[in-house]
């Protein structure tokens, strides 16, 4: 495609780092389309066309502010503005390419000044469909296409390349097209590459000829302008555009016109100075776009030309390419030119393949260590999922690449693909059987890789877990191994499981407790509970812990371990009890009174009561509270006694006891033992002491009290 | 008993004596010596002392030893292709010994150390296969091939092994892409014409070895990995292991790499370290040549285990270092010597076979001789790196296997 006057030298189009159309670029051509697309619609005169034309207007003095002209290359489906073509698949913009193409038309110029009126008119003559009239704009008047001021409109203007003399169209891929009745296809390649190579031609001698000059078209004219051109940024975008569109069109495209074309890039690109392909491959963007860039080039372009990138682009990536390959490489583009027909069809694909291995390898920049634990991470998240497959059948296998890494002592970025591999495959512990056989720097370096916090974390992973490996791992994460076992604690639904952590946790000891406390703000019941047993199965409480806040939670489980936590703690142990006490759990409420015979906290008599008190509550829960009662000799754990042993009056007056319980003997014992000279105790005892009933008389035993 | 026969029977029981003895043991050292001795006393009178063994006849110059006739070593030699034994003025000590090795290797058909037999040591010892001049010899002779026909030098590729190996002892760097670059262009130079090829390049000098080498060993193992049937991936990487199966010789220092006599039992040692060394190169680059570092670190092992260096970890090996053990030892016996012709075909391939299950994976063993049978007329040596072989080449005559002709190359 063409593109008259291209953009002026040294215009200062703020270069983007990439290559893309810029956002204000874009948005000019979509109301250019759409305004284009309003005049095809509607008759003159309505509403919508003079807002349309005035977006068009604005916009397009907007983006001539900084240039003297714009110009848009015109291809069959997309256009071409300072050197970016736009989306083919962009419906609004490939239309407007469409519907230029179909006028014949190779190139639009705006000049700075345009005015609606001229915008208006060029809108209406461009709205008429070419195909309708059978007279596309470019193939007629030429002064139509001079009508306005500030607008210039290009036909396409491929008459002037040589390689459509000489393109008559009969070899063998344009017979095939037209055997497949593909004509239109081969004639739009034609038409493409004839237009790349006039814009290209264009844009290089920007400047030095007029908008309406045809530029010359020879490859060293071409190059020796780009030489001497003083660069800048917007000049170098442009024709590194074309030189990016050139390489994709001669991926795809084939016959005589392609080999042409490819020609003509081969010669260009020779004639130019290396320093001068270099700048224009930094110019052309970043590193994966430059990669692109000479893939593309790899595709389709000439192997001598293929050289050229490749040295530029390695010197603009910073990456060496000896003269050892350059030789090699040029070796292969050698047979590929001049080699028998068989050599040639090898040399050039071998070629063409090694710069592509070439371009790997600079993906690769980073072999890093990482990626080993990059693997374990995946394995960790995602389960055993399998390295990529091998290309080869005849790889080496990762068992004898790290038998041989232990043999020879040295590692690198093979081994630690291989023990990933071995880990990823489920073959850990042959990993560590190979390991603990080895002494050296390599084993130590592939020991520190494979046994990782990661690695634990993924054997205990599914179920059942992998506990014999786990506790090879585990003398040598120490403490590190706190985390992946607490995440497996909280995570594992299987009671063993859960249980066989929680030894191995313990093993790890006091060090473990801040991870712990760090995770007792879990939601989830279940992790609470677990943490606090963990907690209590160490030898000690972390420093500053208090299980108080956990006396409080809503689930009992919870609040059942923190007491067992609560009463280790001698400076908490009163309010754990009397918390427990007060619970409403009876699992809590007996262990607290279990707890509570060391000493009943004064404070908590009144729990002790109201447990001895609720005659709802099990014999088993209120006889160990009446016997606290007993030790306790308050007040009020008198009263409560008295009350027990008080089963009214006879007819007569006389005291009586309540029918025999095990409450009622306990009473009396506590009776007997705490309060024997009390008068109101005495007198209950003494009724007590004539029962027919051995337990009741015995009971009143202060030394054998029963209960 | 004459002289020459005192030191026929002296030199019999030297390899006697090395057969029974291992190196190091009095009694082996003792045999030597004293065929040495008889054969610097010999050599009083006779300075250059040449013996042909034809059958059971033992020929002294030009006249038989009547007191030989039937002496069973004479039979020995001749069955294992030594049939003239030919001897310069200052014969050291050292080469006399590395020659009765080399000797026992042949009649015994006991495994080459091709990290030590491949050297061109300057020597004053020659022997071989006779032929009678200008008719049928007793040499097997070779017939004379089509004419094999590649329009390739292989200047590019051995300099960029050199510069490999250069960058590999300078810079600790191992350029892959290079030796990948070699590998395909070796590819196209294989693949150039009709039919398939088997460029070889022929040892000029002796310091050149490694490079020779490793091209050649690379050729034949994509050639016997594409007879295999194998995919271009594995084809491809064979190749490069292939290429850098020796590359661990680049720590060997040069004196010992290159020492034209015997090798003292330390510097085998410090030899011996080649294939791990070459593996230790490969595991620390950044490359992906894991099947190379394989191939370069058990190159040298057995089928049967023995061989170097010792594994700690007992495991067969890839059968990619299978494959290239074949193509090692090919090449290293089909290589010339000073002191000895190169081995022809004819007697590499049995040797090679004789060693199926000891020495060599039998399999391999038998697809490398069915490939070599099948493309020998496709088989191409350039003795000249530099000069692109001319389009057709004429057939090389008997009895010159491995040694330069002219023109350039010769079909084998």
């Amino acid at each position: 495609m063409t593109s008259p006057g291209g953009v002026a030298p040294g215009a200062g189009a703020p270069a983007p780092e990439r290559a893309a159309l810029s956002r204000e670029l874009s948005e000019f051509l979509i109301e250019l389309s759409i305004a284009l697309h309003k005049h095809a619609m509607y008759p003159l005169g309505h509403p919508s066309l003079g807002p349309a034309v005035g977006r068009v207007v604005r916009r397009g003095e907007a983006l001539l502010q900084d240039r003297p002209s714009l110009s848009l290359g015109v291809a069959r489906n997309q256009l071409v503005i300072e050197g970016v073509a736009t989306d083919p698949k962009h419906p609004v913009l490939a239309e407007l390419a469409g519907r230029l193409h179909r006028h014949h038309l190779g190139a639009v110029t705006l000049s700075r000044g345009i005015e609606p009126g001229e915008v208006t008119d060029l809108l209406r003559t461009l709205a008429v469909e070419a195909d309708r009239t059978g007279q596309p704009l470019g193939m007629g008047d030429p002064a139509k296409l001079s009508a306005w001021k500030h607008v210039r409109l290009h036909p396409m203007t491929y008459e002037r390349l040589e390689l459509l003399d000489r393109a008559p169209a009969v070899g063998p891929d344009t017979a095939a097209d037209a055997r497949s009745g593909d004509e239109a296809t081969s004639r739009d390649a034609r038409v493409r590459g004839a237009q790349l190579w006039i814009g290209l031609a264009r844009a290089a001698l920007a400047g030095q000829i007029g908008a309406d000059e045809a530029p010359p078209t020879r490859p060293a004219v071409i190059a020796k302008a780009i030489d001497e051109h003083a660069g800048g940024e917007a000049y170098d975008q442009v024709i590194v555009g074309y030189l990016l569109q050139i390489a994709q069109e001669l991926k795809a495209a084939g016959g005589q016109e392609a080999l042409e074309l490819r020609r003509r890039t081969s010669r260009l690109l020779s004639e130019m100075r290396p320093d001068t392909l270099r700048r224009l491959i930094q110019m052309g963007g970043d590193t994966a776009q430059r990669r692109q860039f000479v893939l593309d080039a790899s595709h389709g372009m000439a192997v001598d030309a293929v050289l050229e990138v490749v040295k530029a682009a390695a010197d603009a990536s910073q990456h060496a390419v000896s003269s050892s390959l350059m030789r090699m490489l040029s070796k292969l583009a050698a047979h590929a030119e001049q080699g028998t027909t068989q050599a040639r069809s090898l040399a050039d694909h071998a070629l063409r393949d090694q710069v592509r291995s070439l371009l790997t390898g600079w993906e690769l920049e980073d072999p890093n260590p990482a990626g080993y634990g990059a693997a374990l991470q995946r394995m960790s998240q995602a389960g055993p999922a399998l390295v990529a497959p091998m290309e080869r059948m005849h790889a080496a296998e990762p068992e004898r690449l790290v038998q041989m890494s232990l043999e020879v002592n040295a590692v690198g970025p093979h081994i630690y693909r291989a023990c990933a591999e071995l880990v990823n495959s489920g073959r850990l512990s042959l990993l560590l059987d190979l390991l603990e056989q080895a002494p050296g720097t390599a084993a130590a370096e592939l020991w520190n890789r494979a046994v990782s916090p990661d690695t634990v974390r993924w054997l205990l992973q599914h179920e059942p877990a992998d506990f014999a490996t786990v506790d090879r791992l585990l003398p040598r994460l120490a403490a590190q191994a706190a985390e992946p076992l607490l995440d497996a604690l909280a995570a594992s639904e299987v009671r063993a499981t859960r249980r066989a952590i929680l030894e191995r946790l313990v093993r790890l000891g006091p060090a473990l407790g801040q991870s712990i406390t760090a995770r007792l703000s879990d939601e989830r019941w279940y992790v609470k509970r677990n943490l606090l047993t963990l907690l209590d199965l160490l030898p000690e409480l972390p420093p500053g812990f208090s299980a108080l806040q956990w006396l409080g939670d809503s689930d009992p489980r919870v609040r059942l371990e923190a007491l067992k936590l609560g009463l280790k703690s001698p400076a908490e142990r009163d309010r754990v009890i009397m918390r427990g006490l007060a619970d409403t759990e009876h699992r809590i409420v007996r262990l607290a009174l279990s707890a509570a015979v060391q000493g009943v906290p004064a404070d908590a008599v009144p729990h002790v009561v109201a447990v001895v008190n609720n005659r709802t509550l099990p014999s088993d829960m209120r006889v160990p509270a009446i016997r606290l009662l007993g030790a306790g000799r308050s007040p009020q754990a008198l009263e409560t006694l008295l009350a027990l042993a008080d089963g009214g009056r006879t007819l007569l007056g006389r005291r009586r006891l309540p029918p025999k319980s095990r409450e009622l003997l306990t009473a009396l014992a506590a009776l007997a033992s705490g309060w024997g000279t009390e008068p109101r105790a005495v007198e209950v005892l003494l009724v007590a002491a004539v029962s027919s009933d051995p337990q009741i008389r015995a009971a009143t035993d202060p030394d054998g009290a029963a209960g | 008993m004459s002289e020459p026969a005192e030191f026929l029977g002296a030199f019999a029981q030297a390899l006697a004596g090395m057969l029974l003895y291992a190196e190091g043991h009095p009694a082996r050292a003792r045999g030597i010596d004293v065929a040495y001795e008889e054969l610097l006393d010999l050599q009083l009178e006779t300075p250059h002392p040449l013996f042909t063994f034809l059958g059971d006849e033992v020929i002294f110059g030009r006249l038989p030893l009547r007191e030989m006739r039937n002496w069973d070593w004479s039979m020995r030699l001749a069955e294992a292709g030594i049939q003239r034994l030919e001897f310069m003025e200052r014969v050291s000590r050292e080469d006399f010994e590395v020659f009765l090795e080399d000797v026992l290797a042949r009649v015994t058909m006991t495994p080459v150390d091709t990290a030590e037999a491949r050297q061109l040591r300057p020597t004053s010892i020659k022997f071989g296969a006779v032929g009678v001049r200008g008719g049928a010899g007793d040499l097997p002779q070779e017939e004379a091939l089509p004419t094999a026909t590649i329009t390739f030098s292989l200047g590019e590729e051995a300099e960029t092994i050199r510069w490999l190996h250069r960058e590999v002892q300078e810079r600790e760097a191992l350029p892959l892409a290079e030796a990948e670059a070699v590998v395909r262009s070796l590819s196209v130079a294989m693949h150039g014409d009709k039919q398939m090829m088997l460029p070889l390049l022929q040892l000029k000098q002796f310091d050149q070895y490694t490079t020779t080498h490793s091209l050649n060993v690379a050729v034949l193992s994509m050639a016997l990995a594409e007879f295999l049937g194998m995919g271009a991936a594995d084809v491809r990487a064979f190749g490069v292991a292939g290429l850098l199966h020796d590359l661990g010789k680049v720590r060997i220092p040069i004196e010992v790499l290159t020492k034209p006599g015997k090798l003292t039992p330390d510097e085998r040692v410090l030899m011996n370290t080649h294939p791990a060394e070459g593996a230790r190169i490969i595991l620390e680059s950044e490359q992906e040549l894991d099947l190379a570092a394989v191939v370069a670190y058990e190159h040298h092992i057995m089928l049967n285990g023995l061989g170097y260096p010792q594994v700690k970890f007992r495991r067969s090996c890839h059968e990619a270092s299978n494959l290239i053990h074949v193509c090692d030892v090919y090449d290293a016996l089909r290589t010339r010597r000073p002191y000895r012709e190169a081995w022809s075909v004819e007697q590499v391939l049995p040797y090679i076979e004789g060693r199926a299950g000891l020495e060599f994976d039998p399999a391999y063993v038998r697809s490398f001789i069915a490939m070599m049978r099948k493309w020998e007329s496709q088989v191409a040596v350039v003795s000249d790196e530099r000069a692109p072989l001319p389009a057709s080449v004429a057939a090389a005559v008997a009895g010159t296997a491995g040694s330069e002709t002219s023109p350039s190359s010769h079909p084998v």
